[in-house]
């Protein structure tokens, strides 16, 4: 267990330790974050502020459960105390709510999603998708989102999302369903506006 | 057959949370149905998009802003800690040596405190009331607890209802410590009819039947009180230094500094509602009020007046030398009427050089005889002397008495070079917008330099808006247009 040996050196008060910690961490945390709150500035203040707490509070951590796990519940309370208050912080939501205003005129089909490198053209192309699943992303409750980043962008399995969540691993899978649901929903919802705009035309 | 199969199923396949008989019923049913097939490549497909998300990478700074934070929040810590511990401290010191001490000894410890506090207090208010600090001649009080008349005696504590009677010559000094000196002279009879002392004021009311009173009050007197009742009206005091002399018939009033209220009284056999007039008095003002009407218009005290009132510096003496001057917005008239005096004050005379105190002697002197020529070369040789000698206590007042003669003494260039040197020079005294004033007063009325004075007065609106020679100054712009 190297992780947890460094963990214990970092809880002795020792920076540098601390500081392979955040090298090993940041960048998973950071993403998670960005995937969460869908703004980048916004996830990396977080992204310090999780390692600032986690700095702060290393005595409270028992190496009982991963340490990246309870990496991930501070970033995941922050992230849902931020958003709660993020009504008040235009940065949040730069990208507009309503997907049928979206003008970005691109067809989003299935294998243009699932395989964007196969297209020509492709780098831009694949950032313009991923921002469309950004967006839809964003569209999520909070509680389906968290589901979704943890088990199908992060991978983790049920038992690890349910300690990050705290909560039992079937209402990860719960979550986890109801939430790819709705964004299969939301996909599908903006490509077929997109393609009603196209007829319209 | 329609296909009950829910999203959820699917969902909970893929992640392969079925047992292994649930597993193969729904496979077996999947290889017959297209629309499960369908929502199977749909949730694959929106996996493997997730899955590819790019991720994305720290921007430049990023670490170093980090630990810049963290530093930051560390030290705030520190010194949370810090208070923290002091805290403890603070808690251990009454673990260890407050709780343990026996209760008997903690409650006179506390009683010791009020009673010390009280005392305090009570120290402070008693400093305030007034006593007798001064006494000579015939002077006797009376009081009711006594039940007769008996004579002042210095370091005497007055009560409210305490009468004071002075013969021809007397004088009794009465002070309220930080607040007022008063001083009662010759034939006087004064009740003190109300006393009421606080935590920081004290109000006071005097009754005069007849006789004379000198009031000096102290900047503290801000947020105290005093009235004077006199059978022919009541004065007020507004922060001030003033002479009251009841006559039979009349009260008459001097005031060297700040105001005085005057209120009318009528007679006290007339009916119906009678309208009380108030007056103010300003400081260089006098007036006069008879019984049982109202007061005269306050007017400029007279040469011989302004002697008079020269003992109120005797009361209470400031460490500066005096301008003899009124505040009001007609001071600049007065100011060049006649030669300004001064007032030194004995405690300060020690500081200022024999030579200028000789140089003033000889102006006054001169001015006594009325030769201009004179008085033209006393005060040039005082503006000499205030050169070599200049000092923080005089230097102003004392330009103001030089530019003053000059003008009397017709030199008009060289009471404007003075006035001039005030204004550039002191631009924050208060004598500043007055020279500023008589400044464009001398080319006013006596260079007849009417368009230089017009802007020297707009000027001084313009740098001393609120002061009281600004007033005059729109007062004269305005008459003309």
């Amino acid at each position: 267990m190297e992780v947890e040996n460094i963990v214990i050196r970092a809880k002795e008060g020792d920076r540098e330790a601390f500081n392979e910690l955040y090298d090993a961490y940041k960048r998973p945390i950071l993403n998670y974050l960005y995937r969460f709150i869908g703004n980048r500035h916004c996830a990396e203040e977080l992204t310090q502020e999780t390692f600032i707490r986690a700095y702060t509070n290393l005595h409270r951590y028992e190496p009982k459960a991963k340490f990246s796990s309870w990496l991930y519940r501070i970033a995941g309370n922050l992230a849902r105390n931020f958003l709660r208050h993020a009504s008040y912080d235009k940065r949040v939501r730069p990208v507009k709510m309503d997907p049928y205003s979206d003008a970005s005129g691109d067809v989003l089909s299935a294998e243009n999603i699932a395989c964007p490198s196969k297209k020509p053209d492709e780098n831009a192309h694949k950032k313009e998708i991923e921002e469309i699943i950004q967006q839809a992303i964003d569209l999520l409750p909070v509680h389906l989102k968290e589901a979704v980043i943890l088990c199908d962008i992060k991978e983790l399995s049920y038992e690890d999302a349910a300690k990050i969540m705290k909560c039992r691993p079937m209402t990860v899978g719960s979550r986890l369903w109801r939430g790819r649901k709705k964004l299969a929903e939301l996909l599908d919802y903006m490509k077929n506006g997109e393609k009603k705009d196209e007829m319209r035309n | 057959m329609r296909c009950e199969i829910k999203f959820k199923d699917i969902s909970l396949y893929l992640d392969g949370e079925y047992g292994q008989k649930k597993r193969e019923a729904l496979e077996v049913h999947i290889a017959d149905c297209p629309r499960c097939s369908k929502r199977i490549d749909e949730i694959k497909t929106l996996r493997a998009s997730l899955n590819n998300l790019a991720p994305i990478e720290e921007s430049s700074g990023f670490d170093f802003e980090f630990n810049r934070l963290l530093d930051e929040r560390l030290q705030g810590q520190k010194e949370h800690t810090l208070k923290a511990r002091i805290q403890d401290a603070a808690s251990k010191i009454m673990d260890t040596v407050i709780i343990p001490i026996p209760v008997t000894v903690k409650i006179a410890a506390s009683f010791l405190l009020v009673v010390s506090l009280a005392w305090s207090i009570r120290v402070q208010s008693l400093q305030k009331i007034p006593f007798i600090e001064f006494c000579a001649g015939e002077a006797r009080i009376y009081r009711q607890a006594d039940n007769d008349w008996i004579a002042t005696k210095p370091r005497m504590r007055l009560k409210a209802g305490d009468k004071i009677k002075l013969g021809t010559g007397a004088v009794v000094n009465i002070a309220s410590k930080g607040r007022y000196k008063a001083r009662l002279k010759d034939e006087s009879l004064i009740v003190l009819s109300k006393l009421d002392s606080g935590l920081r004021n004290i109000d006071t009311d005097f009754s005069i039947s007849y006789g004379k009173l000198l009031v000096n009050t102290t900047e503290k007197f801000k947020g105290s009180s005093m009235r004077i009742y006199t059978p022919a009206c009541d004065a007020e005091v507004v922060g001030t230094a003033f002479i009251i002399e009841v006559l039979q018939k009349q009260t008459w009033i001097g005031v060297l500094e700040g105001r005085v209220r005057l209120l009318s009284k009528t007679h006290p056999l007339k009916t119906g509602e009678v309208k009380r007039i108030s007056t103010y008095v300003s400081a260089g003002q006098e007036a006069s009020t008879p019984l049982y009407s109202y007061s005269t218009m306050p007017e400029l005290l007279s040469d011989k007046e302004w002697k008079s009132m020269l003992e109120l510096y005797q009361l209470i003496e400031k460490p500066q030398v005096m301008l003899l001057l009124g505040t009001g917005y007609n001071r600049v008239d007065e100011f060049l009427q006649k030669p300004a005096q001064v007032y030194i004050p004995a405690s300060i005379k020690r500081t200022i050089p024999d030579e200028v105190l000789e140089a003033i002697n000889n102006v006054t002197q001169a001015t006594k005889k009325g030769d201009l020529e004179l008085i033209k070369d006393a005060t040039t040789k005082l503006q000499s002397v205030i050169q070599k000698h200049p000092g923080e206590q005089y230097s102003v007042e004392i330009l103001m008495f030089i530019a003053s003669h000059f003008h009397y003494a017709r030199d008009y260039r060289s009471a404007l070079m003075t006035l001039e040197e005030v204004k550039t020079h002191y631009p924050d005294s208060e004598f500043a917008s007055l020279a500023q004033c008589s400044i464009a007063a001398i080319y006013q009325d006596d260079l007849k330099d009417f368009n230089k004075a017009n802007m020297i007065y707009s000027q001084l609106i313009k740098t001393y808006p609120s002061s009281a020679d600004a007033i005059k100054a729109k007062e004269i712009l305005s008459a003309q247009n």
